[in-house]
Formats: structure tokens, sequence, C-alpha cells
């Protein structure tokens, strides 16, 4: 529903911000992301996880095969403690975007 | 179900990345494919529908390619890992996974950082196998150096030494075999050798800018240089033109240790002039850096044509006796072989010279048989000749051997490390065998980290052998300084090594561990707590440290042995007096003095050093002391026949009041006197060994002897007193006969050495003398000026080294044995424990445990004593030799050797038994 330029800018922040919780597999965070918004932001195999390893080669998460009870291998992805900085940043970067844009445009006339 | 690796790998390949990182992707991607396929099917859909809806999550797959190796490009390989590659997928389909580079190169990692997790055990094991195999490494590359190596010429196996059988000439020492003429006669005569050079080596005097010092001179054949291939590196060497008129060829080279002591390698002083023995000489050019004339270990400065011998030593007849042999000579004989040949048809070349020599020595032809058939034997020449060999070839030897004891006993200690090692992660190894790794995978990455560390241990004992080797040389005197400039000791023979004493030590030391650690029998350890196969390991460490304390006990004992043996030479009564007593020499002969004016300077010295403050008393005496330099004379003796043998004895010069000055009381007769001149009669002492051997039952005095140096005119002193014995060689062998003649009444005096015995400081006694000397003529140096102390230290050199390196091996080797008795007491112990608590709780006390703990450690110890005993006393009769007041055999030192170990066994059981009594005995029984 989102046009792929606003998608590609918040991307990599979406998918920090899901690790903030636990740690979680590819699969599942495409899902996640699907859920929670509602199916509205999707993100394809082929773009979601290049974005990971992007992410990991950058450092700001990390992949480790786990073998859960019960369950097949998967690599779940965690936060780095630089990860975690990121995200931080990028939150407020992103907040503060939102403002100015709001402040920009003026409020809205019905 | 769905292969989902078998899909995404035939859809997806990514070259551009590591095999590793592709895999991984790969495998992921395949997970996710996996989770849709199942999401969709737990939604209800068929099988076709959730393989079609699977599938459709990735369409454009070149697309995707792209994108990952873009992202991926900092994990992308270069050229060299491609090729690691493909030769890794021919392995793996021609051998299995055995031998891959990737996994070797994962398992040198892996083994890197467990390593680095256990910093304390790789720092002991590295510091251990450093100084093991350091130590061989050094003692290997100076053994190789002076014994094994050829000289540093062409084709060195080609050259002979040519030694005229049966010669033992009264006038001759050493090789020495040659006069000048018959040399040259036999040179232009035969077709045998491609060349046949001429050397010896004379002190000389060197003048430059006006200062006189003392030189080593090689006196050469003008082919010498040719002969040899060496090369110059300034300048050129002395050539056949150089050879052709006596006294017409004022050239001298150089060599190469010289001209960077002396000259800090200027190339100023090519063309220069100089002065040698007084006659002017022209610098012509420096020899090839490795060549140090053709004696290994001594030190060679200049290069002297043949042709002005008479110059330098200030011996006119040199070149033209007959009589005086002074030349070594060498050929080189083509293609290296036919020995037998060549000696057969040097052989009536050489008689002709022979008869010449013969007839020349008219009254005095010596007796010898076996000299006059005139056979030539040809040695070998490929490692010129050595008196520090032959000084430390037997010493060196038995260093050998201990530095190899002292890397078996380092190899033992590694090797009970490992084991422990092992053992404490025997879970860890166990659970990967069973889950199917195989067993030589197991092995292999133990014996990587075997191999890891020995590498690193074989770095630092590079850096161990290097320091080890200045140490060893500082302690082999001045010659070896030059040696050191010369020669490369750490060159490439001695690395390899190294490097294959490290791999030797890789296999014993990993592959014993290993190969216990991974026996199927070990498997089920997985459920037991304290595996009760260790048990079959404590017992190898056990042995293991029985036999490090025997090696140590051998080494121990063998520091004792030789200790004592420089405490007794030390102490040996030499005959004479040492104390306060300076030593030096003049030579003014070499000054261009004859003997009546050496006479005459040497009464002047003499009067004038006797006038100094601080001085008791000074004599002189031609042959120094305990310097190895008495001559050797053949001599008739009047009362004494003998058809066999002639008397031989040893000579030496001295000043009235010699005795009484250096300490020898006389037996019999009188002392020299002034009265004893040029022009008086004949006057000779003879030593008590001299009257034992030859006038057994007759008084010596009044008797006469007869002797000459060579030429034709001989000799006749009346004997006129007995001297008691005196070690004035050395301070090993027994006195031999000797007789001492007045320095008046010295026909070819042309040095001497002078005695001093003084109340002042030595350095300060030095000054003095050189100045008085130096009033007397500014062109005589004192030469080697050294107190006597310093001389008998220089003399027990060798002895002094090999008592110092086995004390130092004797040491560390029961340090070694101490740690290794330490760890397996302790391991013991923590093993035990349940069965120490149970002990106690039954009412043992302390001491009790203690006792019982010590018990095993004096089990140990009374074994390692005891086999290391019996080897310490059988191999005691190889170094008798080397010995000096004691047998190897000695029961005194082997106890204190066995008293000592026994302390250290004692010291370091003390700790682990101690431990084992603060057990608490309820917390041992819940142990697990």
């Amino acid at each position: 529903m989102f046009s792929a330029e606003l998608k590609k800018g918040s991307s990599e922040m979406l998918i920090l911000s899901l690790l903030e919780a636990r740690p979680r597999h590819g699969y599942e965070i495409g899902k996640l992301i699907q859920a929670r918004s509602g199916g509205r932001l999707t993100f394809a195999l082929p773009t979601l996880y290049p974005t990971l390893l992007r992410l990991e080669n950058r450092g700001w998460i990390k992949g480790r095969w786990i073998e859960k009870p019960g369950e097949r291998r998967r690599c779940f992805y965690r936060l780095t403690p630089d990860g975690r900085r990121k995200l931080v940043e990028q939150r407020r970067t992103w907040e503060a975007f939102i403002d100015t844009v709001k402040a920009v445009m003026g409020p809205s006339r019905a | 179900m769905r292969d989902w690796d078998h899909y995404v790998r035939t859809h997806l390949s990514l070259p551009a990345l590591a095999r590793e990182r592709e895999a991984r992707i790969l495998r992921e991607l395949s997970s996710q494919l996996e989770d849709f396929y199942r999401e969709a099917i737990a939604g209800g859909m068929t099988d076709a529908e959730a393989d079609a809806y699977a599938r459709a999550q990735v369409t454009d797959w070149p697309q995707l390619a792209a994108t990952l190796t873009d992202v991926d490009r900092p994990h992308a390989r270069g050229q060299l890992g491609r090729w690691s590659d493909r030769l890794d997928d021919h392995a793996r389909e021609t051998r299995g996974r055995w031998l891959t580079v990737a996994d070797l190169w994962l398992d040198v990692r892996y083994a890197c950082r467990r390593l680095l997790a256990q910093p304390l055990f790789t720092a002991v094991v590295v510091l251990t196998l450093a100084l093991g195999i350091g130590a061989n490494t050094a003692i290997f590359s100076i053994i190789d150096t002076l014994l094994l190596e050829s000289l540093p010429v062409d084709r060195p196996r080609e050259l002979v030494l040519l030694n005229p059988d049966g010669l033992r000439n009264g006038w001759t020492t050493g090789n020495l075999t040659w006069s000048y003429p018959a040399y040259r006669g036999l040179r232009d005569a035969q077709r045998v050798f491609s060349g046949l050079i001429a050397e010896r080596t004379d002190g000389v005097n060197l003048t430059i800018d006006g200062a006189t010092e003392r030189a080593t001179a090689s006196i050469v054949s003008g082919n010498y240089f040719d002969v040899l291939g060496v090369r110059p590196v300034i300048g050129r060497l002395l050539s056949e033109t150089d050879d052709r008129t006596r006294g017409g060829h004022p050239v001298v080279v150089l060599s190469y240790g010289f001209w960077v002591e002396r000259f800090g390698m200027r190339p100023e002083i090519v063309g220069r002039d100089v002065r040698i023995g007084g006659h002017p000489f022209s610098v012509v050019g420096i020899a090839d850096r490795h060549f140090n004339g053709l004696e290994v270990g001594g030190t060679v400065d200049l290069f002297v044509p043949a042709m002005m011998l008479p110059q330098v030593v200030n011996y006119r007849g040199a070149l033209d006796s007959r009589t005086a042999y002074i030349f070594n000579v060498y050929g080189r004989l083509e293609g290296g072989g036919g020995r037998a040949q060549a000696e057969a048809q040097l052989r009536p070349l050489y008689l002709t010279e022979l008869e010449q020599d013969v007839a020349a020595m008219a009254a005095r032809q010596p007796s010898n048989d076996r000299w006059r058939q005139g056979r030539i034997v040809l040695e070998d020449g490929h490692r010129g000749t050595s008196a520090l060999r032959r000084d430390l070839r037997t010493p060196l030897s038995a260093v050998m051997a201990m530095t190899i004891l002292l890397l078996a006993i380092t190899c033992a200690n590694i090797a009970s490390l490992q084991i422990a090692r092992a053992s404490a992660r025997m879970k860890e190894i166990s659970i990967r065998l069973a889950i199917g790794a195989s067993r030589s995978r197991v092995v292999r990455q133990l014996l990587i980290e075997s191999a890891v560390i020995v590498s690193l241990g074989a770095v630092a004992a590079v850096i161990v052998a290097d320091v080890t080797v200045r140490g060893l040389l500082g302690e082999m005197g001045e010659a070896a300084n030059r040696l050191e400039l010369v020669t490369t000791f750490l060159d490439t023979r001695v690395l390899i090594f190294t490097v294959a004493v490290a791999g030797a030590t890789t296999v014993l030391v990993g592959l014993v561990p290993a190969l216990l650690t991974t026996r199927p029998a070990v498997w089920p350890a997985l459920r037991a707590g304290v595996a009760a196969e260790i048990g079959g390991q404590l017992r190898v460490r056990r042995v293991l440290v029985v036999a490090q304390l025997a090696l140590s006990l051998v080494l121990v004992t063998a520091a004792g042995l030789f200790g004592r043996t420089v405490y007794n030479l030390r102490h040996a009564d030499t005959g004479f007096q040492t104390d306060r007593l300076v030593q030096f020499q003049l030579n003014p002969g070499a000054a261009g003095y004859d003997p009546q004016q050496c006479v005459a300077v040497f009464g002047q010295a003499l009067d004038a050093i006797r006038a100094l403050a601080g001085v008791d008393a000074a004599t002189l005496a031609v042959a120094p002391l305990l310097d190895n330099a008495l001559i050797g004379f053949g001599l008739d003796v009047e009362g004494y026949s003998n058809r066999d043998s002639r008397a031989r004895a040893g000579a030496t010069v001295v000043a009235p009041g010699y005795f009484v000055m250096v300490g020898t009381p006389l037996l019999r007769g009188r002392d020299f006197s002034d009265a004893d001149t040029a022009g008086s009669r004949r006057v000779a002492i003879v030593s008590e060994t001299f009257m034992k051997r030859y006038l057994p039952t007759v008084d010596p005095v009044g008797r006469t002897i007869t002797f000459d140096f060579g030429g034709q005119k001989r000799f006749q002193h009346e004997i006129v007193g007995v001297a008691k014995d005196a070690r004035l060689n050395n301070l090993r062998d027994a006195p031999r006969p000797t007789f001492y003649l007045p320095y008046t009444q010295f026909d070819v005096l042309n040095n001497s050495f002078f005695m001093v015995r003084g109340a002042v400081d030595p350095s300060r006694l030095r000054r003095s003398i050189e100045e008085v000397v130096r009033r007397l003529d500014a062109n005589l140096p004192v030469i080697g000026y050294i107190t006597l102390d310093e001389q008998i230290d220089r003399l027990l050199r060798p002895e002094r080294l090999v008592a110092s390196l086995s004390l130092s091996f004797g040491l560390l080797a029961t340090l070694l044995g101490a740690i290794g008795l330490y760890g397996v007491m302790t391991f013991a112990v923590v093993r035990r424990t349940r069965e120490i608590g149970l002990r106690m709780a039954l009412g043992a006390d302390r001491a009790a445990v203690v006792r019982m703990v010590l018990r095993g450690a004096a089990g140990m110890a009374v074994v390692g004593i005891g086999l290391g005993s019996v080897l310490a006393f059988a191999l005691g009769r190889y170094v008798d030799s080397q010995l000096y007041g004691i047998r190897g055999g000695d029961l005194v030192t082997l106890g204190g050797a066995a008293a000592v170990l026994a302390a250290v066994v004692l010291a370091s059981g003390w700790l682990p038994a101690r431990r084992a009594s603060r057990v608490d005995p309820m917390l041992a029984l819940r142990y697990e």
C-alpha cells in the first residue's frame, strides 16, 4: 500500500525495533511486520532478507543458529549494543522528521 | 515434503562469496521457504498449493543473487580463496573430508582460541619448549660450525692435507711437516693435484701509524687463494706473481674479520702502507667475508706471501732450510677421488725431496724408519685444521648428550601436561566421538593443537638459541668473537634442525595423549563423573614423572662431577705458586733484534722491572706458564742409552732466580747465576721426572745433555741442578721430563715471557711495566699481559663451560621434574578426595593423610632415583677422561645428587599433601 521509497526509508528501523524485545528469526520478522501493520506493510523475502544481512554486516544485529526444543534449527537475530544505540538514534530522527513534516504542512483542513 | 535445500541450491549460487557465507545464506533461505510452506499447509492448502505458495516468495533469483552478492561484499573472497575452495572440493571428492584447507584452518583457529583461554598453561609449555629446543639448537649450531661444516672455499671436499707418514721429529710440532724447499720441489714435479698450497700461522708485529701491536698472520704460497677459490671483497688477493723472489713482494691481504674489528670496515685501508716485523708492506685487498684461513675457530688477521716469511718473522734462513719443518701443505684433488692412486704417485716424488732433507740433517738423522719409507698420507682437508675443535670435541659431545636428555625431559613434561589437559576435556571429546566425529578428525585436532604450541615454542626457541650461542661463545674466548663476526651460526641448516626437532616433539607430545584420550573405551565417560579411564592415564603420567626424575638425576650428577672437576683443577698442585703472579711477552726478534741483542734487552728489562715499586720479584721464561708451550726436543743424555727411542724432553729457557721466584724448589745442585753467560761453560737444570726416567741410578749433576735445533750445530750442556716437578704446560698432564736452560746461553733467543710477582694491583702494574719497556724501545709492545689466575681460568674454559652448562641443565631438569610431579600429585589427590574424606571421617588425622600422599610421591622418587642412579653410574664411565681428581662413578656425588632430588620431590609433593589434609570430610563424601 505504501510506495517502495517510503518503505525503504524505514525498513531498517522497523527490523531493529522488532528485535528490541527479543531475538527473532527472519520468517517471524516478516510475519510480525505484516501482522502488526494489519497487512498494510509487507516485506517480501527478496527485500527483507538482504536487509537483514546488511544490518548484520554493519554489526547492528547478529544471527545465531539455534535449535529450540521440538523445532527445526533456525537463525535467530538479536540486537547488538551498537544496534541498540542505532535504534534509539533512528527513532529520534524519525520522530523529529514526522514533527517537522507536520509543522511544515500545518494543521489539515477537513 | 520438499527438499528446500536442494531447491534453493539449484536456483541460487553465490560464487563470489566465501564458501561458508554462501552455505549459510542458502541454508537460511531454504529454512524460510520451508516456513512459508508449512504455514500454507497449516492454513489448509494442499501440498501442491503450499509448494507453489512457498516458491512464489522468490521469483527473480538472479536479481536476489545480485542483491545478496552486493550486500555481502565485505565477505567476498579473492583469487586465493577461490583456488583454495577448488582444492577442497577435489579433496572432498577423492578423500572424504579428512584434509580440507578450510577444516585445517578451522582447527588452527580453534586451537589458538583454546590456548589463549588457558594462558598460564600455554606460557609454561611454550617456555619449556623454547628452553629445551633452543638449547639443542644452540649446541647443534656450534657443533655444526666447529665440527661438521666445511671450509668456505670452492668444492671443499677436494681438499686434502698432505702428511708424511710417521713423522715425529724432535723439532716439529703439530701438523707442520714440510720444509719449504721440499714443498717447492714437490709442487714443481707433481701432476696429481690441480694445485698444491703451503701455509703456516705466525704471530707478527704489525705497525700502523707508528703504533705496534701483535697480529696473527697466515703465511701462504702464491697460489693459495686461487686454489681455494676465495675471492676479494675489496682490491685483490695474493697470486702466483707475488711468489717469485725472496723479499720482493711486500704486499699483504687483510682478513674480513680483522678489517671489521680493527679498521671499522673503512675502505681507505686498502692501498695504505704498514709495517710487519719492521718491514714496509702495502695492503692490497680484503679477503672474502666468510674466509678465516684454514684453521677453523682460529683468528687470522693478515695473509702474507711465503716469499716474505724471513722478513715477517725475522728468521732469515726460513725458506732455504731443509730441516726446518714449518709448513702445512694442502692439495686439491680434482673430482675428489682416487686417493690411493694419488698417494702411490706422490711417493717417488716425495722420496726425492726426503732424501735431500735427510742429507741436510747429516749427523742428526732420525732413526724413524717409517718416515723414511716416504709414504704420504692424504687426509681430509675440507674442514681445515682446528685446535679449538680438538679442545672442544669431547666436551661438546658430552654437552650435546646432555641437551638431548633435557629435550627428552621437556617432551615428557609436556606430554604429561597435555594428558592432564586432555583428560579434563574428556567429556567434550567423548561427546564429539559419540555423535559421530571420526576419531581421526579428533586426533587431528588435538595434533594441530600440539603443532600450534610447538610452533610458538620453536619461534621462541630460535630467540633462546641466539642468546645461548652468544653466551656460549663468550665462554669460549677471544677466538670466538672473530668467529661470531665471520660465521652465521643460526643459518638454514640449523633452522631446519630446529624445525625437525619441533616436528618430532609435536608427534611425541601430541600423539600419545591424542590416542589415549580417543580410545573407544573412553566413550562411556559421558556418564561417569570422574572417569575411571583416567586411571590409565594417571599411570602413564606417573611413568613419565619417574622417567623425568631418572634423567634429572643423571644431569644433576653430571653437574656435580664437572663442578668438582673444575674445583679440583683450580686447586691442583702445579708445583709452583700462582698467587699475585702476572705474565707477559716481549718479542724483540720480531722487531729485528738478533739473539745477542735480545739477551741484552731482556737483562735490561728485568733490572728495570725489578726496580719498580711494589714488585717483589721478576724473572723470565721462554715458555709461558700453563700455556702448553714447552718446546719439545730430542736429545742425547750421557749415561742413558736406548736403541729404540731417543730421550725426549720439554724445554724452557729461564733467568737466574727463576725457581725461587716461581716457587719450585731445587732438589739437588744449584740454580743458574749471573756467572752463567754466553762465554762460560754451558749448563742446564733438569726436572725430577727427567732424572727418574733417564738417570735413575746415577747423580745427574755433572752429566751432559746434547741437542740441536734442526741444524748442523749441536749444543752440549752440563747438568748443574735438579728441580722439583712442576706442571708447566697445563693442569692435567702428569709432569713430563723437562730441562731448563739459562737465557744467556740460548742461541736462538728471540722472544720470551716474563713473570712478575707484586703486591700491586695488576692494571697499575701493567701500566708501569709498559712504561718501562717503552723507555727501552718504543717499538717493543708488551704482549699478552695476563694474571696467572686469568690464565688458569682461560685454560679451564672448556671444563668451566661444561660445568656451567650441566649445572643449568641440572637445575632446569629438576625444575621440570618438580612441576611434573606437582601436577601428577595434585591430580591424584583430587581423584582420591572421596577416599581421603572417608578416611578422615573414620578417624585418620591430618598427619596420616599427609603421610599417605607423600608415600605416593616417595614411591615415584624411589623408582626414579634408583633408575637414575643406575643410569648415571653406567654413563659415568664415558666422561671419566674429562674429569679430574674424581671418577665418573663417584658415589659421593651421586649420593649428593640423589639427596637434592629427594628434597625437591619432598618439596613439590608437600603442597598437594597439605591440600589433601585440608579436605573437609563432609564435602568430600558428597563430592561427585
